[in-house]
């Protein structure tokens, strides 16, 4: 047997404390070994246009505690939410909502709803893809179990708050999504930090099932220190009839990888899935959502649009698969990258592969520098260079947040673009 | 002193000459037509007023109140007081109207000193009664302001909305440059309306056109030809009738003959 030389951090002994720590089941302290087993023979998620570089897995502390009661964002008025603070956790499930709703660290689920998250758990996830995703598995440390009963709908959001307090955290968050038939939620995520660009290392994979007639909003925000690897899952599962509509934005992080999955296998399953990024200096995002119609009568449509300032890097790859199955299904994709200087770059891929002739595919993608005679334009007016530049570099991301309908998470969101660009 | 005066004004777009020794000069209170065929330099002439950086100023100068702003940004001069109705505006998907002039008219607003400040909108609230009331004045309906700017606009419409600019940032001089292309005449006379129920003392307009249609509505004070990226030929209202008659072949031999 060959010698694996592990660093500290990713030993049995480190996995079989945070196991015990957390008081797990025996079987998801076999999982962790099995991944820690396989870490070695696996590569980083890197591509053609992505390098991991600067990934220093010895540093790593997967044991950090936070202060989850310090946040960098008042939610108390909130009637449903989780606060994870490094490997902490805090939360509340409002009277009125304690019979429809279950949300609560995932490690309290093992324990306390073992059935209802065993039935699910990992079986879309695959801990064998590259370093991330092992290292994932074995050092589960974090994450949400959200579970919504059947029929319930829900006009507040179930409010996920995650973020990384200390220098060196290794946060590996997996996070359960469970919604009933007919139910409607929203789910907003937001990924922050008290971080300058100190180091930091977050995997945040989510596994999300949306039940026969359901209709589930998923926000997610992100807004990460500049220090930060984050790799990101999300896994779409809708049954019949289901609607997923998640939103997202891609500000903070140093490298970000994700990658969405949508698994179209029942009729009339939906997915929505709109991922907006704006980077600056050395920042890479490279961002993947595929969408995989395997049924009758499923839909998807994929909005991606970035803007990139400096030298900083964006990739959407955009993946449709209609299968031989998948007749009548409707798939939209649209790709499209401003850059702000020339030393910036957008990559859009799309990539359509279609297997039944009775069904209809779209696609539209660009890439270019940001439009001269608009600021021209805008400044004849009156506004200065960069308010001109402000004002279309918005107007060329904002408008994908307007069918966020809770006013305060969508006016968050354009408040956090406006910081970012005032930063630069 | 005149309140804009451009002086032997020689500019080349991608090194090619285009304005060839050009003099002009205009007042508030006047309104002044600016004539001349395709590609003689009108659109240019406004261009470079604006400050668009395409348009190199090889000679000459360009005074505002006898001050030279030749070295400011476009912003500076729109604050100054200077505007341009585009011929073609742009479209700026994601932007509202309502948003835009908001900031710009904010923009402007941070100017006090000026005396075309006092009289814009200080809260949003006076700045959308203004609006609004402008709007129904161009026979527009309320969800224009509302759209991204330009996007999906008829061309009857931009040009509408480039006046509706003019008409609430109240510049000290305007370019409206062809306002009249593309319109049909219905739409026409609310533009010429409009134009004519803002004219004042304190507002100087030059209007860039081919035909002397527009003429008609908006009455000139004085008219100039141009040819070949100069003013050949200035003058009253008259002109524009002997152009009508004669067409610029007549311009043209005038001044062959005088070069001889």
């Amino acid at each position: 047997m060959s010698e694996i030389v592990l660093p500290n951090c990713l030993s049995p002994e480190v996995i079989n404390k945070l196991s015990f720590q957390r008081g797990e089941p025996l079987w998801l302290s076999e999982k962790r070994n099995q991944a820690l087993e396989i870490f070695d023979s696996l590569n980083l998620p890197e591509s053609k246009y992505t390098k991991v570089k600067g990934f220093k897995l010895e540093v790593l502390d997967p044991f950090l505690q936070g202060n989850p009661e310090k946040v960098l964002f008042d939610i108390e008025k909130l009637g449903i939410f989780i606060v994870q603070a490094n490997t902490s956790s805090r939360y509340k499930v409002s009277q009125k909502y304690s019979d429809k709703v279950i949300l609560m660290p995932l490690s309290e689920a093992l324990n306390k709803h073992a059935d209802l998250v065993r039935e699910r758990i990992f079986t879309k996830f695959k801990y064998d893809q590259n370093k991330f995703t092992s290292l994932h598995l074995a050092l589960l440390n974090s994450g949400v179990f959200v579970y919504v009963s059947d029929g319930v709908e829900i006009d507040e959001p179930i409010y996920i708050v995650n973020e990384v307090q200390s220098e060196n955290a290794g946060i590996f968050s997996h996070n359960l999504i469970i919604i009933g038939e007919n139910s409607r939620v929203t789910i907003v995520e937001e990924n922050h930090c008290c971080l300058g660009d100190e180091y930091a290392v977050v995997t945040n994979i989510s596994e999300i099932f949306g039940g026969e007639g359901s209709n589930i909003n998923f926000v997610s925000i992100n807004n990460l220190g500049y220090g930060i690897y984050n790799y990101v899952e999300r896994i779409f599962i809708p049954e019949k009839d289901a609607k997923i509509n998640f939103v997202g934005n891609w500000l903070g992080g140093k490298i970000t990888i994700s990658k969405h999955l949508a698994l179209l296998d029942n009729p009339g399953a939906e997915l929505r899935d709109v991922q907006i990024a704006f980077a600056n200096n050395i920042q890479q995002f490279d961002l993947t959502s595929y969408a995989q119609h395997l049924s009758p009568y499923t839909k998807s449509n994929v909005v991606m649009r970035g803007v990139a300032k400096d030298k900083a890097r964006i990739v959407f790859y955009g993946l449709v698969d209609i299968e031989k199955d998948a007749r009548d299904s409707d798939s939209f994709l649209s790709e499209h990258g401003m850059l702000l200087n020339p030393g910036a770059r957008v990559n859009a891929i799309p990539s359509l592969q279609i297997k039944n002739a009775n069904v209809k595919a779209g696609h539209g993608a660009t890439v270019g520098q940001i439009d001269e005679e608009q600021i021209f334009y805008l400044m004849t007016r009156g506004l200065s260079e960069n308010e001109a530049r402000k004002t279309i570099t918005e107007g060329f991301l904002l408008p994908a947040f307007d069918e966020i309908r809770i006013d305060f998470i969508r006016e968050r969101i354009q408040e956090m673009l406006q910081q970012k660009w005032d930063m630069l | 002193m005149p309140t804009l005066e451009v002086r032997d004004l020689y500019v080349s777009v991608d090194g090619k000459e285009i304005l060839k020794g050009l003099n002009f000069a205009i007042n508030k209170g006047e309104i002044h037509a600016l004539m001349g065929p395709n590609g003689s330099g009108k659109s240019t002439l406004a261009y470079t007023i604006m400050g668009h950086p395409k348009y190199k100023i090889e000679s000459g100068d360009i005074l505002f109140e006898g001050k030279s702003i030749i070295e400011m940004k476009p912003d500076e001069r729109a604050k100054l007081g200077l505007f341009l109705a585009f011929q073609y505006p742009v479209e700026v998907p994601g932007v509202t109207l309502f948003n835009f002039l908001w900031k710009a008219i904010q923009a402007n607003n941070l100017d006090s000193t000026s005396p075309r400040v006092s009289k814009l909108p200080k809260s949003v609230i006076d700045y959308k009664r203004e609006l609004i009331d402008r709007v129904k004045n161009l026979n527009m309906s309320e969800i224009f302001i509302y759209r991204p700017i330009g996007v999906g606009f008829s061309g009857g419409e931009k040009k509408r909305m480039e006046i509706l600019q003019m008409a609430m940032l109240k510049p000290t001089i305007a370019f409206l440059d062809e306002p009249d292309s593309g319109l049909d005449i219905d739409s026409l006379k609310t533009v010429a309306d409009v134009v004519n129920s803002i004219r004042s003392q304190d507002l100087g307009i030059v209007v860039i056109t081919h035909y002397q249609r527009i003429l008609n509505y908006i009455k000139p004070d004085f008219v100039h030809i141009m040819l070949d990226g100069r003013i050949v030929k200035s003058g009253g209202p008259e002109i524009v009738e002997k152009l009508e008659q004669e067409g610029y072949a007549w311009i043209r031999e005038t001044t062959a003959e005088s070069a001889d």
